[in-house]
């Protein structure tokens, strides 16, 4: 089991995850497809209210699985 | 496990929440209690694939906060709403029906989809026996559905995690090109080869393309399986639908599906799953009947849910 810790990205690490063209394979499958659904959001309309919406919908997704996405955040503040 | 018909008749009666697969005729005929079921009569059990119209496939759910609920097209998109905060929903959906088709077109933008989880499968029925109609069947009410989705929603208390697992035993083919597809949906009669549009049936015909191995989606870095139903009048059918903005590759072949499987599974630490079901397509193609296949044992399906709709995959779920 993954330690339990406090993890949120900011507008930035999100535009970076969103613009990223490599491939990551996150322990948690609903990252990968949800990350997919927001590339396309983002591409669609680059505002900084649609990131905003990216960056929050990503932290409720590591606020709720926050046991067991330790590992694909730090993937993610790798990058 | 696979059961006797009676057995499940006694299981209903000592009020377990339980989930069943079997045969649209005996679903009918069982008894009114905690349970919901889907059709299929083909089975990964502990001593291998079975084909059975005789048994039922039993899991056993012992959670004490549950509710059991019943979807048409128009009340579909309420699915995640229903889910309890924190849970997991098993959804059982009719092969070919309109709620088949909508989840799979639009299950993706469902408000909360990847916050709460949702597995499940797509009914099905006996591939070579005629008048069978793939059901989904509400337990609580006796309601036989063809039509509808059937969903049952898992409370947890706060301290549960729910872990959703795939097992894909194919990877893309490094030579394939990339494929894309000009809009969404279960049939293509174009695609984009490395960005060149073509005829999908005439570059699959010209390029001797094995269609039982699936396209492989990339999203973001995980594959995410398409399988090919048919080629009819210059048109490719698929088991689920692809999606423009997604770039496809085929998969490469696989010799021994089940040594596959057992391979990839040989990696998993831990193989108590609440719920589990692997794909006809695996089932049928690599000739699992008989095979075992160790770890997560389930209904055989007509396509696999991990939130959204797969093709040609194994899906687990699992509390930690």
């Amino acid at each position: 089991m993954e330690r339990r810790v406090i993890v949120k990205l900011n507008d930035a690490q999100t535009k970076k995850l969103l613009e990223y063209t490599g491939s990551i394979q996150f322990k948690q499958l609903a990252l990968n497809m949800m990350l997919t659904r927001l590339k396309g959001m983002y591409k669609a309309n680059q505002t900084s209210v649609t990131l905003a919406k990216c960056t929050a919908e990503f932290n409720a997704l590591f606020d709720k699985f926050a046991r067991i996405m330790q590992s694909d955040y730090d993937q993610i503040v790798k990058l | 496990m696979l059961k006797t018909f009676e057995q499940a008749v006694a299981l209903i009666g000592e009020r377990k929440l339980l989930h069943i697969s079997g045969t649209e005729a005996l679903l009918r005929k069982l008894p009114k209690g905690n349970w919901i079921g889907g059709s299929t009569e083909y089975f990964m059990e502990e001593n291998g694939g079975q084909v059975s119209g005789e048994t039922l496939d039993i899991q056993e759910l012992a959670f004490d906060t549950y509710k059991l609920s019943a979807y048409g097209p128009a009340t579909l998109a309420a699915v995640t709403k229903d889910a309890y905060p924190n849970g997991f929903s098993i959804i059982i959906l009719p092969f070919d029906s309109e709620v088949h088709k909508q989840y799979a077109q639009n299950a993706a933008d469902y408000e909360d989809i990847f916050l709460k989880n949702m597995v499940g499968w797509i009914s099905g029925l006996n591939l070579g026996a005629a008048d069978q109609t793939p059901v989904a069947v509400n337990g609580s009410t006796g309601e036989v559905f063809a039509d509808k989705a059937v969903v049952l929603h898992i409370g947890l208390p706060e301290e549960k995690t729910v872990q959703i697992n795939i097992v894909n035993i194919f990877t893309p083919d490094a030579k394939s090109p990339v494929i894309t597809f000009g809009e969404d949906g279960f049939k293509a009669k174009t695609c984009f080869v490395d960005g060149k549009e073509v005829v999908f049936a005439e570059y699959i015909a010209g390029n001797q393309l094995d269609t039982k191995l699936p396209l492989i989606g990339d999203y973001s870095g995980a594959g995410i399986n398409i399988s090919i139903k048919s080629i009819e009048d210059g048109i490719v059918h698929f088991y689920a639908p692809v999606f423009a903005g997604i770039q496809y590759r085929f998969a490469e072949n696989i010799p021994d599906y089940a040594d596959a499987f057992n391979q990839k599974i040989k990696e998993i630490e831990n193989t108590d799953a609440e719920f589990a079901c692997n794909c006809i397509l695996n089932f049928l193609y690599g000739g699992l009947e008989g095979k075992k296949i160790g770890g997560f044992y389930g209904p055989v399906t007509f396509g696999e849910i991990a939130w959204q709709l797969l093709n040609q995959t194994l899906v687990y779920l699992q509390i930690v």
